[in-house]
């Protein structure tokens, strides 16, 4: 697809999301994240529309289990990062916040891929993206996480040799409840 | 008539150049497919069938 698209100079940008969640690291309010779901999936295979940016996080400390973002939303006033839903509104972009819900996520989202953003536009910036085979292994271990299009990008990882057959069968066998 | 061994080898190598891109390009990929739902659901909306509507992130790639 070819994408010509004029932006209003005074639009946020998509790298600003991803320099805060680069601070959120360097000042330890969370030990690592890594985005997940669809723009995971993009990312490492072809774009669709999606309604967000999912972001599973880890964190130096355990977090309290009945309010795990704490020390996001702290960091984060709502004052200057509005809330939409279960999400909050960052350089424009809706960004769901997850704690690692399994120690599958947690395995994947210390092992998550780094890469620039845009080496030659945004240089220095990066991003931390879940690997194709721990998505699929995601996807397959959590109840109800198989949907028909999730199945369909799993297929696509597949043919395009995204997914690494050996670690997604150890990572199944240690994680398949 | 068109050889379909040509048409599958252009389709692979098209959808290869898609995986390739950079994050940035991606992003203006979803943006721009975010605002193509809303004017199929615009369409959905007509016909009496309005699917979850989708809001265009208000951001630059």
């Amino acid at each position: 697809m070819c994408v010509v698209e004029r932006y209003p100079s005074r639009m946020f940008e998509f790298a600003d999301v991803l320099r805060l969640l680069n601070r959120l690291k360097a000042e330890g309010v969370i030990a690592d994240y890594a985005i997940a779901g669809a723009m995971a999936a993009a990312f490492w295979d072809e774009a669709t529309a999606t309604q967000d940016l999912d972001v599973a996080v880890t964190f130096p400390t355990e977090p309290s289990e009945l309010d795990p973002l704490r020390a996001i939303f702290d960091r984060l006033p709502e004052s200057q990062y509005p809330r939409s839903g279960e999400h909050i509104v960052i350089a424009g972009v809706p960004v769901q916040f997850m704690p690692a819900w399994s120690s599958l996520v947690s395995e994947a989202v210390t092992q998550a891929v780094e890469m620039p953003y845009d080496t030659v536009q945004s240089p220095g910036v990066t991003l931390r993206v879940l690997t194709p085979t721990h998505l699929t292994a995601i996807w397959q271990t959590d109840t109800g996480a198989a949907t028909p299009r999730r199945k369909e990008r799993m297929a696509r990882f597949r043919e395009a040799g995204l997914i690494d057959e050996e670690l997604l069968n150890q990572l199944l066998s240690r994680h398949r409840p | 008539m068109s050889n379909p061994d040509q048409t599958f080898a252009a389709k692979t190598a098209w959808h290869n150049a898609q995986r390739r891109l950079s994050p940035r390009e991606k992003v203006a990929q979803v943006i721009a497919l975010q605002r193509r739902e809303l004017e199929l659901n615009a369409a959905r909306s007509a016909a009496g069938r309005p699917a979850r509507q989708m809001v265009v992130w208000n951001t630059k790639p």
